[in-house]
């Protein structure tokens, strides 16, 4: 870093807002507080996520041996054994170990002093990029000798990547609505509070540092529609990208409405004749893809597939499916419309997946509201939902305006629903697996889910905008603590 | 200041709001299972698209409030429970769709007098996904059938839940030091570290919203 470079961090951080830093310390404290709720290796698919974690601090590689029915370390197998991992999890008449010579003998796993070395696989997160778990090698040897305080370190890792997340919203919205004083407080207060995001943070799982990415993204696309693409902002957004395909494979559907802010940005600049500027937008798709194009080389120089385990999709996706895969990713979303093949019978996919899923899915998706609560909050739901509309009309001239701006947050948000979709149609459709109907997956936008909620605060009118605020404030944070205490129950009732 | 006044109102009866439906939520009381038709899980049986699966000679005892059957789905379909004596129906109950894991709890009325002799009828509705139902193998007359008179070769796993004796609020120090448990901090002293950090959660929040949004 040059001295210069040094010196500008400073000023930068002293001009972020202390409500952004408490937003921010919120949603640290909440992710923690989740951490130290849910049983370990009871976050969605932590086992794996821990194992591959293992697998690069103990081996120095990369799970990828191909061995999909490998097992996990003897170590970590002994641990799991010890809290009864496969009894509770998707179980939820099955509450966590609670005896006291359950304690011991999980003490004695523990301690075993059994290999760490796995059979060079991690179960659904072996396909993934390695970043996130290269980060979280560093809490699992600074606590080496103990899974569970490994597990805990790890999952403090998460709290801070939700932190950044509820830090990067609020900027966000302070950059798309400058004009509304508390904009950013609200949106950035509500995803400070939001219990999915608390529960995945509180976690180890590399959705929460995909999270942060995202938001990172719309920041710094939303100050470059505001103040142009600068040289700085071009490598900050490039830079992201890269990190982002390091973090997730599902970035890949973020990242098509990402470059196409980017060619938005570039065309918008040379419209106003800053011709040398598609510079910086060409600048930041280049880093951006870097990552992308090194995996490809490795892979052809080790004869590996050479786009890993996308390499596949083609020889799903063929033209005689297409409409097939363009009437699943439909229905997972939409009712189903006549000619289309039923994927979805019996469900009414956007109330019984997205909403109610929404609401509260936790553990090993086994933790749920009863349905009278999903449609108790149906209500604010939809008033939420009139109100952002109400005042999407009366705005609809300054939106016509940002109309650029606002397509690249559409396409951002249509590419993350095509992914899922498209992933859950070759697992579920193809593969006979599990569909991908878990509300995680759509986090990424958790920055405008604040949008919409400051919306629905300003629609209802200068009068009554603090107070529908301050409903949401609250409604957010009761619907923290009931999932909280609905996992409490769940496992230790 | 009228503003500044209408927000801490809205965050000050929002809160007493949550504090009296935890407290209320809190006096009721945990699940307990008063009934099983078998702890064995061995069967496993599978269904697609809807149909009616009924199983004979199950006794259901008074007071159950829910029932829970032994089916795994990651979809689940909508199920409908019916109990009947005879041609007389002496209890329903349903759970919607999209319920996941290998058990499903479907919320009923209950009955005033324990009966024997109870035909149980599940009725899967439409789903495109595998439901598994897991139990033990019984012979021709005690197995359950579905659709068309088909025997499924054994009796799905039912257990019978009724309102346990004491409120969670009478249950929380146990509840507490089963959280100590299974940690790497152990201890029932985690419970007033999570407390601790809900509360600051909410303190925060409060008074951040106070502050700026009025």
């Amino acid at each position: 870093m040059t001295v210069r470079a040094a010196r500008l961090w400073p000023t930068a951080l002293r001009r972020i807002p202390t409500a952004a830093w408490v937003c921010a310390l919120i949603a640290f404290l909440n992710a923690s507080a989740w951490a130290l709720i849910v049983p370990p290796f009871q976050g969605k698919d932590e086992v794996d996520h821990f194992a591959y974690v293992e697998q690069l601090a103990e081996s120095g590689t990369l799970p990828e041996n191909g061995n999909e029915n490998g097992k996990y370390s003897p170590q970590e197998s002994l641990v799991l054994q010890g809290l009864h991992f496969p009894e509770i999890a998707h179980s939820p008449q099955t509450p966590a170990i609670s005896t006291h010579e359950e304690q011991l003998i999980l003490n004695e796993d523990v301690h075993a002093g059994e290999s760490l070395q796995g059979s060079g696989e991690a179960g659904v997160a072996t396909p993934e990029p390695p970043l996130y778990y290269a980060l979280q090698v560093i809490p699992y040897v600074a606590a080496r000798g103990n899974i569970l305080t490994q597990l805990q370190l790890m999952r403090l890792v998460g709290a801070l990547f939700g932190a950044l997340t509820a830090l990067f919203t609020f900027l966000f919205l302070r950059e798309v609505m400058p004009g509304t004083r508390w904009a950013a407080t609200l949106g950035g207060l509500c995803v400070a509070l939001q219990p999915l995001l608390a529960f995945i943070s509180g976690s180890v799982n590399p959705d929460s540092m995909l999270y942060t990415v995202a938001a990172a993204v719309f920041l710094c696309l939303a100050r470059a529609f505001r103040c142009g693409l600068s040289r700085r902002l071009a490598i900050a957004l490039g830079v992201l990208i890269a990190v982002g395909f390091m973090t997730k494979l599902n970035f890949v559907g973020f990242a098509l409405g990402a470059f196409a802010g980017l060619a938005v940005l570039a065309v918008r600049e040379a419209r106003c004749g800053r011709r040398a500027m598609l510079l910086w937008s060409a600048l930041a798709a280049a880093i951006g893809l870097s990552p992308g194009l090194l995996y490809v080389l490795r892979n052809a120089l080790t004869n590996h597939p050479l786009f890993g385990v996308l390499s596949g999709i083609p020889h799903v996706i063929v033209a005689s499916n297409l409409f097939n895969e363009f009437s699943y990713t439909w229905e997972m979303y939409l009712p189903r419309l006549p000619g289309m093949t039923p994927y979805f019978d019996g469900l009414s996919t956007f109330k019984d997946i997205w909403f109610d899923r929404s609401v509260g899915l936790y553990g090993f998706f086994d933790t749920v509201f009863p349905v009278w609560v999903d449609n108790v909050l149906l209500v604010p739901a939809v008033a939420v939902a009139l109100l952002c509309a109400r005042e999407l009309v009366v705005r609809r001239a300054a939106l016509r305006a940002r109309l650029p701006e606002l397509s690249v947050y559409a396409l951002i948000t249509l590419g993350v629903l095509v992914m899922i979709g498209a992933s859950s149609y070759t697992g579920d459709a193809i593969h006979h697996g599990a569909a991908f109907g878990e509300p995680r997956y759509l986090l990424p936008m958790l920055p405008l889910l604040g949008v919409v909620l400051v919306l629905a605060a300003r629609g209802a009118g200068r009068r009554w905008a603090p107070v529908v605020g301050a409903a949401l404030v609250v409604l957010v944070l009761g619907l923290d603590v009931f999932s909280q205490l609905q996992v409490i129950a769940r496992y230790y009732g | 200041v009228r503003a500044a006044r209408d927000v801490k109102v809205t965050l000050g009866v929002g809160i007493a709001l949550l504090l009296a439906v935890g407290a209320v939520t809190l006096t009721h009381a945990p699940p307990r299972v008063v009934r099983v038709n078998t702890t064995s899980r061995i069967l496993g049986g599978t269904i697609i698209g809807s149909a009616e699966l009924c199983q004979p000679n199950e006794v259901l005892p008074a007071g159950v409030s829910a029932i829970r059957l032994s089916a795994g789905a990651y979809f689940g379909p909508r199920i409908k429970l019916k109990a009947s004596v005879g041609s007389r129906v002496i209890m329903e109950g349903v759970q919607g769709p999209v319920w996941t894991g290998t058990s499903v709890t479907v919320p009923v009325k209950p009955v005033s007098e324990t009966t024997s002799h109870v035909r149980l009828c599940i009725e899967v509705g439409a789903n495109s996904e595998l439901v598994f139902f897991k139990g033990v193998p019984a012979g021709l007359n005690e197995t359950a059938v579905y659709g068309p008179g088909a025997p499924l070769g054994g009796r799905v796993a039912v257990e019978d839940l009724a309102p346990g004796d004491g409120s969670w609020w009478s249950r929380i120090l146990t509840v507490a030091r089963h959280m100590g448990i299974g940690h790497a901090l152990s201890g029932t002293w985690v419970v007033l570290l999570i407390a601790a950090l809900v509360a600051a959660v909410g303190a925060l929040a409060v008074g951040l919203a106070a502050r700026d949004l009025s």
